[in-house]
């Protein structure tokens, strides 16, 4: 995947899961490298799922995903891993892992790609440093609080240096003045020229921040707004 | 793959195994258990086996020859089939002198002179490893045979023995491969499960599906090779005490020495072991690589 230029496009996407429930129906969108852009809408809209396709953890049910002007439908196993390779990825729920330090739970992402030793004691260091963690190099998560478990969760997700980063609701679970921190730790990778898609329900940082707006409802994309606003009642 | 990778792997499925200490325990055992079954017939088998040779070594054949029939020259005929050891010729006369000694009457031999109803005969030695049926094919086919005999229920009935012994030996390996398998794939899983959260993050940050099956295998694969290192050891100590209380009480019962069959039990229950060792760890993990 190196060398590729990482646009994201869905042409006709829809997306029935095999329960029957449809997820995402007729979604064509464009996304540029470099690009910082929010997913707005309420719960149940198709956000996850939107998500879930672009790491090829999903497939759709018809149109196609591309990454990089690459059909993700015909990757192979090991493409996979490539692309993910070059995705971060940031969860609501932060996903560390409770018995390694915080040193680890970074390290651990380069590891499992078998990145080299001196790799990983050059980049973690640089990556803990970037989120304020410095200092917390060798404490387990639970002696952190929402905020820094996030920070960490973002550490990992970065240390790679991703194209991409994927953040599903990443405020959810903060309180808003931790979410600022975290909201300029996201601006500042952008800066450096990842793409950023970020999926919230938070009103304030959309409406403040008026980036590029994807609103999805009941599957379908309802809006698609350069410096748009959250648009929903909260 | 990289050496760090190798202990990294090592690492992983150790400390899974330590994990589960009590259940890692309870499949070794029942591995072994399962195992001590497939080895002990595997001894059973190369002695029968071995024991067939022998009897086959010992038999001879009896060619019994018509009145007209050109002993020397059916002699050198027969010394140049496969599977023929040596020929001796036995003359109606000293047959019937055979008989009567054997019979204790000694008018006997006085009684057959006049006019004696035995046949002519010539005794085969055989090779080991002869194909009986095919020789005994052979030696009809000759001119001036009357009749062609051998220990035919002894070896007949040693091949059925070695047919059931084959059938019971190949469904053997089938339920005692599926035992191990059974406690392989619910042992593993406990790991599996425990650590589904680190696989999921595996799968996300791109690491390829073998980097994440391996340390599972291993795993798998040190509870099948613990459990063939104990069977061997506990069958072999078992074996050579047989052999010392056969050497005892029935000594003209041929068995093969312990150094004979131990290379042969120790592959074929390592292999059982590792095999479905590894077979039954990837079916486990199977369901948590979908992410």
């Amino acid at each position: 995947m190196i060398g590729v230029i990482w646009v994201i496009q869905f042409q006709g996407v829809s997306k029935i899961y095999s329960n029957g429930v449809a997820a995402l129906h007729d979604i064509n969108i464009h996304i540029e490298k470099g690009e910082f852009a929010f997913l707005v809408g309420p719960s149940g809209a198709g956000k996850s799922t939107f998500m879930k396709l672009i790491i090829r953890k999903e497939l759709p049910t018809s149109g196609q995903v591309l990454v990089g002007h690459k059909n993700l439908a015909k990757m192979k196993a090991g493409e996979v891993s490539l692309l993910r390779r070059n995705i971060g990825f940031i969860f609501q729920d932060f996903k560390l892992l409770p018995h390694k330090t915080v040193f680890e739970n970074v390290s651990f992402a380069l590891e499992v790609i078998e990145a080299s030793k001196k790799d990983i004691n050059r980049q973690v260091p640089a990556v803990l440093e970037l989120v304020g963690l410095k200092d917390k190099a060798n404490i387990f998560p639970s002696e952190l609080s929402g905020g820094e478990q996030q920070r960490v969760s973002l550490a990992r997700a970065i240390v790679n240096r991703p194209h991409l980063l994927l953040a599903d609701e990443p405020t959810g679970n903060l309180d808003p003045e931790t979410s600022w921190g975290l909201m300029d730790l996201l601006l500042e990778i952008n800066k450096r020229g990842t793409t950023v898609i970020m999926s919230t329900h938070n009103k304030n940082i959309v409406d403040k921040l008026r980036r590029r707006v994807i609103a999805l409802d009941s599957g379908r994309m309802i809006r698609d707004e350069q410096k748009g606003g959250y648009g929903f009642e909260n | 793959m990289k050496i760090k990778t190798f202990w990294y792997f090592t690492k992983e499925a150790s400390t899974g195994l330590a994990r589960n200490g009590l259940m890692s325990l309870t499949a070794v055992i029942t591995i072994t258990l399962a195992l001590i079954i497939l080895g002990s017939f595997y001894i059973v088998v190369t002695n029968v086996n071995h024991f067939t040779e022998m009897a086959k070594g010992v038999l001879e054949i009896r060619v019994y020859l018509k009145e007209d029939a050109d002993a020397v020259s059916l002699q050198n005929r027969m010394l140049s089939f496969d599977g023929v050891k040596e020929v001796k010729f036995v003359s109606k006369t000293e047959a019937a002198n055979w008989l009567g000694k054997t019979l204790g009457i000694k008018e006997l031999h006085n009684y057959l002179a006049a006019d004696n109803p035995l046949p002519d005969m010539i005794n085969i030695r055989l090779e080991d490893n002869v194909e009986l049926k095919e020789l005994t094919a052979r030696l009809e086919s000759l001119p001036g045979i009357d009749e062609v005999e051998y220990g035919k229920d002894f070896v007949e009935s040693m091949l059925l023995v070695i047919q059931v012994i084959w059938v019971i030996g190949v469904s053997l390996v089938v339920i005692v491969g599926l035992v191990v398998l059974y406690i392989i794939v619910n042992t593993i899983r406990l790991t599996v499960f425990a650590r589904r959260k680190e696989i999921e993050i595996m799968k996300l940050v791109g690491a390829t599906d073998w980097f994440i099956r391996w340390p599972f295998m291993l795993e798998g694969i040190m509870l099948g090779m613990g459990g063939a290192i104990l069977a061997t050891i506990i069958i072999s100590k078992g074996y050579h005490l047989l052999i010392a209380y056969v050497k005892e009480l029935a000594p003209f019962i041929p068995l093969l020495s312990e150094h004979m069959v131990n290379g042969g039990l120790f592959w074929l229950v390592s292999l059982v072991g590792l095999a479905f060792g590894a077979i039954g760890s990837l079916m486990s993990i199977k369901k948590f690589l979908k992410v």
